[in-house]
Order: C-alpha cells, then structure tokens, then sequence
C-alpha cells in the first residue's frame, strides 16, 4: 500500500513542483528585449530577418507563423537539433538519453492504459508497450551511462561538472538499470510491470523483492527531486526561447506589450546600486527616470 | 601556466594565466608571415593595472589595491554587487539571467561556436561558460539559502580574492557581447549576459569601467551631446565642410539640410562617422536627396550622435542616454528616426530603449537599410552595377543582424549592384562578430588593440581572406569589405593596419551607402577614394 501512495505523492509533487517552477519564471519581472534570429515565428523570414527589414515597420501587419515556431519547438524537443549540429558526439550520448526518456514516458502511459481498461492483451498495444519499455531502458541507461562516462573522462568537461551533476546522472543511470533488470526480468512484454503498475494504482502494490522496492524508491525520489533542480529545464527551456530568445514584441501603442510595459514602469526599485554615477538615478530597473 | 586552466584556478597566484603564443595560423597568403609581436607589458602597469589574466588590460580605472583592507573592500563591492544582480535593482534582466544562471547542462556547444574561444587556440578562460560558471561558484558560496550542503554539491571552491574579482573584471572584457554562443545552445542560454553582468558590478557597483567607455564614452555624451565631445558649433561646421567637400568631389553642389522643421525624417548617424568617414554621411546625403525623402539632421544636443556606449557596460548609464535622446528627438517636430550605419546604435535605439518609456511617448525608429534596398529594388535612382567591378564581401554587424534581424535589405543592395559580391562563410545570423563588439573597437590603451586585432577579430580577418582566396594576392584588385556599421569598420581598419593588409594587398573596408553612391550612374568619378 506505501509503494502505492508513494506513487501518487511522487507524480503529484513532479507536477506541482513543475508547475511552481513554470509560475516563478513566468511571475518574474519583464525584462527589455534581447530577441536573437533567426526566430522561427518570423513569417516568410526563412533567412532569419525580423519584422524590422520593413521600412516603417510600425505601419504594417505583423506576418506571425505560429507553426513554424512550433515545427522549430518540436525538432529541438524531439531530436535536439541545435546539439546536433553544434556538439555531435554529445549528441551521440545526449539524445538517446532524451529519447529514452520520452519512449518510458509513453510506456508509463500505455501500462496506466492497459492496467486500468484490461487493454494488456490487444497484440498491437502489447507490442507497443514493449518497444516503448525496451528503447526506453535500453537508450536512457545507455545515454545516461555515456553521458557520465564522457564527463569523467574528459578532462575539460570534468573542470565545469559539480558533484550535483554527477549524482544527477548516477541516479539517473541508477533507475534505469535497476527497472531494466526488474521488468525484463521475465521477457520483454513488460507483463509484471503492467501488474505492478495495476497494484500500484489500486494501492494493494508490495514490492516482490529488494530490487523492486529499490528501483521504485529511486522513480519516486526522482519524480520530486528533478522539478526541484537543475533537471527540470523542461520548464526552463520553454521560457528560454519563448520569452527570451524569441520574443521580439515591440513596445507599440495600445499592444499588449504597451500595457506589459505600462505595469512594469509602475514598480519602483527597492534596490539601487553604490556607484557615484549611478546616484541620485534610479537603478536600472523598468521605471522611467525622465532626465 | 601549464594545464588546463579550471575556474577555481581564476585566483591563483601567477603573474599571468594566458599567453597568446600559440594562436591558430591564418589562411593564405598570412600561413606564411610571422604573427605580429603582441604589445608587451611594461613593467610599472603592474603597479596601475590588472595584468595578470592575459597581460592585456581593458579596465584602465582597477587600481590594484595596496593592502590587505583595500583588497578586502574590493572583494566586498564585488560581492554586494553580485547580490544586487538578482534583486529588484536589476528586473530588466532577471527572467534571462535566472535561466541561464540555473540551466546550464554544461554540454559546451557553445565552445564551439565562440570566434574568441576558438581564436585564443581553445584557451579555457575563453570558454564561454567559464565567466558563469566562477559567477555562480561564488554567487553559491555566498548567497546559497541552502548552506554546506548546497555549497558541497555544486563544488564551490572559488576564493573570493582580489586575484580573482580583478581577473573576472578583466574577464568580462573579452567577449564581445555577440551571443553567437547563445545561438547555439540546445536550452536558449546565452553566456554573454555573465560577462555583461559582470562588467555592470564593476560599473554600477564598484565604480570601475574602461575609461573610453565610461569617462570619455557615456559621461562625455551626457555633458555635452557626444562621445565625440563635438558640440552644436563644431557640429554645424563639419556639416559645412561636408557640403564643399562632397560638392567638390562628385562635381555637383550638394545640401545638408540641418534642423528642417517638420521633416519626415530625422537622420541619426553615429557622430564618429563625420571626424573618420566623413564619406558615410555625405554618400546618406546624395541618396537621400536624389531619393527624393524629406529627411533632416540634427544639431540639438543628443540628437547629432546615435551611440549609446552605456549598452556595453552600464544598464544605468544606458538608460540616461536612451531617455535623453527619445525626449531631445520628440522636441525636433520630426515623423521618424532613421539610424544610420552603426550596429551597436541601432540596438540601442530600437531593441534596447524599447520598453524603458511608454508607448505613447516615443518617435518611431526604423534602420536605414530597408530604406536604402528600396533605392534599389524600386528603382529609385539609377545605377549602374558596371561601376563596382571589384570583388566585394559583406560583414554582418551583430547588432543589427543577429540581434534585430536585419539581413536581406543589405544583400538585395549588394547582389544588385556588385557583380563581383560573395558571402562570407558563415553569414548573415551565423555571422561572426568583427572583434570590436561591445566597446572592444574604442578601447586601445594601454595594450587591448593586441587583443583586439589579433585575438577577438582573428576570425573575422580569416573569414575575410577566405572570401578573397583566388584575388588575395593580385595588388592591382581592390578587394572591398562592406562593413554597414562604425565599430565594425574601426575594428577593420585596425587589422587591416596591423596586418598591413591593405599596404600589401590592397584589401579595403568601407560602408554600404559608399558602394551604393558609387554605382551611381550619374556620377562622373569614382566615389571610393581607393579608385580614384
Ligand atoms: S551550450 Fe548552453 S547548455 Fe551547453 S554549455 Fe553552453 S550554455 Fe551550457
Ligand atoms: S557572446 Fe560572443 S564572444 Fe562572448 S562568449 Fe558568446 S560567442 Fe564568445
């Protein structure tokens, strides 16, 4: 019954946590721009120009391609593309890891699935699952083993890695191992973990073994500690390009920029800084010192 | 040094961490000349200045401190400035700096893209992630929430030492703000906002910032209207001189309109143009009048010179420069401001400045450049392409390319009128930085134009004999080098000088509206000095 619960605190603290970390970064201030090009959401600026290529520009339409954006969003989170052209032997341990991630995402939902509607048995759901389970354990312990293995190994990598990166990985690597011993233990169908996964749901879950009971113990710490570290760029990434590296909305008259820009002018500094020049000027914040 | 050098070793006790003895070989015909001598260090800067990161000095005003105390309060400054980066004194850059301050994943993609990293010979002070990784070791040994534990964890064993803080000082003046790094990174991290925050401490905070940007950039410029230090007479006079020249040199009359009232648009150069390419704004002044625009210049005080050095540096001193300029402008009766060829003015006047006032109290900004592809596309002046035989490359000023997306107008120009015209590899928004970004073009003394030729701009110069490879060696060829912004043709003119490129092989470097202006198919002489 605790290796029940313990699932559902895990999977609702990954998602509080996660929400909470997307709720600060969105709640912190608005900053000035700083857009780089190309951005994806520049329609018909395939060459990586911006709206600013037009004379008076403040006079036309903005051409916006939500897709695009979205098109460039996917390729990076599928198959880390800016990696792969930028670092490809890290992309070599990187992206496996990730996708390995992605694959036991899926199976988790496909073994919820299967346990919760008896759907175990259809062949096509079955070998779904299977494949999921299988690349998945297969390419995230792998990844995540290379991934360590160059860090150590490498010495100008080893100088920028802390002891917390390094644990990250090793608990990672950890998961993944002790989950594929324990669910392919009996064949690659992933049946006792569709058992198990059935228990767990209905709370009536105990662990057959060490391994089980230790495998789950790492799923679950990892649950709540990735939102809470490095780990969750998941969240930050979003934010990264979203509204870092592609958001180029200009400050224009009755935009919702305008009116962004109008409540941040409002807040007043607490803060300022000691330099001569700086004094009696405000600090550098979003209010406008009118000299 | 021997080794490899970490970011806890940023304080160790030597006279100097890098040495630039070994820097990669540049393509041909420079594959068989010696590398120029890089500017020694005299033995009495050691008492004035920080030389120990690489024997180079950018921030002229860091004494060394005398004793222990002096050092011990530097250190404090520093610390409490760091503190400050992540306070309400500091909104304007909170959301990108906590992202790339926490995500890291230390992959180093953005090694590789780096120009000055990769020109140093891959010495690792240069490694973009080296200045925020020592930020955030000592923003984590002083201001952790979570104590030992944290501390042990993310390895926080930087000394916070005045060996240090001056180092990272120094640091934060070699990399030229160009975000070619963050580009590339697979999580949207852009390491040059460590080293701009870092130089923000050490300005804001501590009082402490090369003296061409600081005391004679920015400080000037809020005295008396100009980092030039030109004011409204001297202004009004170098106009005067540019109509008889100009008229002289194309053998027809031209006007300079100044202070039009109720002119459609304002045109705002970089001040610097008219004292080194006094031929830049005179060549706007022929196309904007053939082109028939009603345009005017300024001589009210701020609205003569676009530049805004504060952007480099100091959030504050940006932000006085920016304010004054809109309020200075609004006071002009004009409709628009168009900025001239200077990348870091353009950022300044139409990213930078755009959210620090409302909406409603602010001209319209636009680059001149479209207007100008215009000229062409639109057949609003003839030309004739026949006039500009000669090989011709573009640089794509980061600034206005990278970082506003600006890229095709000055291209539709070029294939226009150059037959001869060849990007560079790579170009447009992968382009790399001249080497003089972020302020690096104006700082000289004591010794940073070592840096800065043979260094930061070493990958731009190979990118440019790249570009040249089959004409590089014919004398009798100009080889031109479009270059549409003021530092970017500082930076050139500089290596060209210290290469001798321009002696040896006839390599030049110029603006956009020159090529244009020469083309022309009414003007009866070359306007490119180089052909005349
Ligand atoms: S590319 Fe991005 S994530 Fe990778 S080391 Fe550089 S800043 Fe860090
Ligand atoms: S901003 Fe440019 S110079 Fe600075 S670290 Fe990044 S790539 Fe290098």
């Amino acid at each position: 019954m605790l290796f029940g619960i313990g699932a559902y605190v895990a999977a609702g603290l990954f998602l509080a946590l996660s929400a909470l970390r997307a709720y600060r970064l969105n709640r912190l201030p608005l900053h000035g721009r700083m857009e780089l090009y190309p951005a994806p959401a520049e329609k018909g600026r395939k060459h990586g120009g911006s709206y600013l290529e037009e004379p008076e520009w403040w006079t036309k339409p903005r051409q916006v391609s939500h897709m695009a954006e979205l098109a460039e969003m996917g390729g990076e989170i599928v198959f880390i593309k800016r990696l792969f052209h930028g670092s490809r032997s890290f992309w070599l341990a990187s992206w496996p890891f990730h996708f390995g991630m992605y694959c036991l995402f899926v199976w988790t939902l496909l073994l919820i699935l299967t346990a919760l509607t008896g759907a175990g048995n259809v062949e096509a759901l079955r070998v779904l699952t299977a494949l999921c389970g299988f690349l998945g354990f297969l390419l995230g312990g792998a990844g995540s083993l290379i991934l360590l293995a160059r860090r150590l190994a490498d010495k100008r990598l080893r100088i920028y890695t802390t002891p917390q990166e390094y644990l990250n990985l090793i608990l990672l690597f950890a998961a993944f191992l002790t989950g594929a011993c324990l669910w392919f233990g009996d064949g690659l169908f992933s049946d006792s973990a569709r058992l198990a996964m059935r228990n767990i749901l209905t709370l009536s879950y105990t662990p057959p073994g060490v391994l089980a009971a230790v495998h789950l113990l790492l799923v679950y710490g990892l649950l709540i500690y990735i939102p809470i570290g490095k780990m969750s760029h998941y969240v930050g990434k979003f934010f990264a390009y979203h509204r870092f590296l592609w958001d180029n909305a200009a400050n224009l008259k009755n935009s919702g920029m305008a009116a962004q820009v109008d409540r941040a002018l409002k807040n007043k500094p607490q803060t300022v800084w000691s330099a001569p020049h700086a004094n009696p000027a405000p600090a550098a914040g979003q209010e406008g010192e009118k000299t | 040094m021997s080794g490899i050098i970490a970011p806890k070793d940023l304080g160790r006790r030597t006279e100097r961490l890098i040495n630039y003895d070994s820097l990669p070989p540049l393509p041909a015909p420079y594959d068989q000349w010696p590398e120029p001598k890089f500017a020694e260090i005299k033995p009495e800067w050691r008492e004035k200045y920080c030389t120990s990161l690489d024997g180079c000095v950018a921030i002229d005003t860091m004494r060394p401190p005398a004793s222990d105390e002096e050092k011990k309060a530097f250190v404090e400054k520093f610390l409490q400035g760091l503190g400050k980066l992540f306070s309400d004194a500091n909104n304007g850059v909170r959301q990108p700096l906590e992202l790339s301050f926490e995500y890291c994943a230390k992959c180093n993609t953005c090694s590789e893209a780096c120009h000055v990293f990769q020109a140093s010979g891959g010495q690792e002070p240069h490694r973009p992630i080296f200045r925020a990784e020592v930020l955030r070791k000592l923003y984590r040994s002083h201001f952790s929430g979570m104590g030992a534990l944290r501390r042990a964890l993310s390895a926080s064993e930087i000394d916070a030492t005045w060996e240090t803080i001056g180092r990272l000082g120094e640091l934060a003046y070699r990399c030229n703000l160009c975000r070619r790094c963050a580009q590339a990174c697979p999580l949207g991290l852009d390491n040059s906002l460590f080293a701009k925050e870092i130089r923000k401490i050490f300005s804001q905070e501590m009082g402490l910032a090369p003296t061409p940007l600081h005391d004679k950039g920015s400080m000037l410029q809020l005295k008396v209207g100009s980092s030039t230090g030109i004011g409204k007479a001297a202004f009004l006079d170098m106009v005067e001189f540019l109509e008889d020249d100009t008229g002289e040199r194309i053998g027809q009359s031209i006007k300079i309109p100044v202070d039009k009232k109720g002119a459609d648009i304002l045109l705002y150069h970089n001040a610097g143009e008219f004292v080194a390419w006094p031929e830049n704004p005179a060549a706007y002044a022929i196309l904007f009048n053939k082109a028939g625009l009603d345009w005017t210049l300024s001589s009210e005080v701020m609205t003569y010179d676009s530049v805004n050095y504060g952007i480099w540096y100091d959030d504050i001193q940006a932000k006085k420069i920016a304010l004054k300029q809109i309020e200075a402008m609004k006071a002009l009766g004009i409709r628009r401001v168009v900025v001239g060829e200077c990348g870091h003015a353009h950022k300044a006047a139409l990213i930078v400045s755009d959210r620090l006032i409302r909406a409603e109290e602010r001209l319209p900004v636009e680059s001149s450049l479209p207007l100008l592809a215009e000229m062409v596309t639109k057949k609003q002046i003839r030309f004739d392409p026949a006039k500009n035989p000669f090989p011709v490359t573009l640089h794509d000023p980061c600034n206005l390319v990278r970082q506003m997306g600006v890229v095709k107008p000055q291209r539709d120009i070029l294939q226009a009128l150059c037959p001869a015209f060849r990007e560079m590899t790579p170009h447009g928004v992968d382009n790399y930085c001249c080497g003089g970004g972020s302020g690096f073009a104006i700082m000289n003394s004591p010794n940073f134009s070592s840096f800065r030729n043979q260094v930061s701009g070493r990958m731009k110069f190979a990118q440019i004999l790249n570009a040249f490879t089959l004409e590089m060696t014919d004398q009798s060829l100009p080889k031109y080098v479009c270059a549409p912004c003021s530092n970017c043709k500082g930076t050139l003119r500089e290596i060209f000088e210290v290469y001798k490129a321009t002696e040896q092989y006839n390599l030049q470097y110029g603006g956009l509206v020159e090529i244009m202006v020469n083309a022309m198919a009414e003007l009866k002489q070359p306007y490119l000095e180089f052909l005349q």
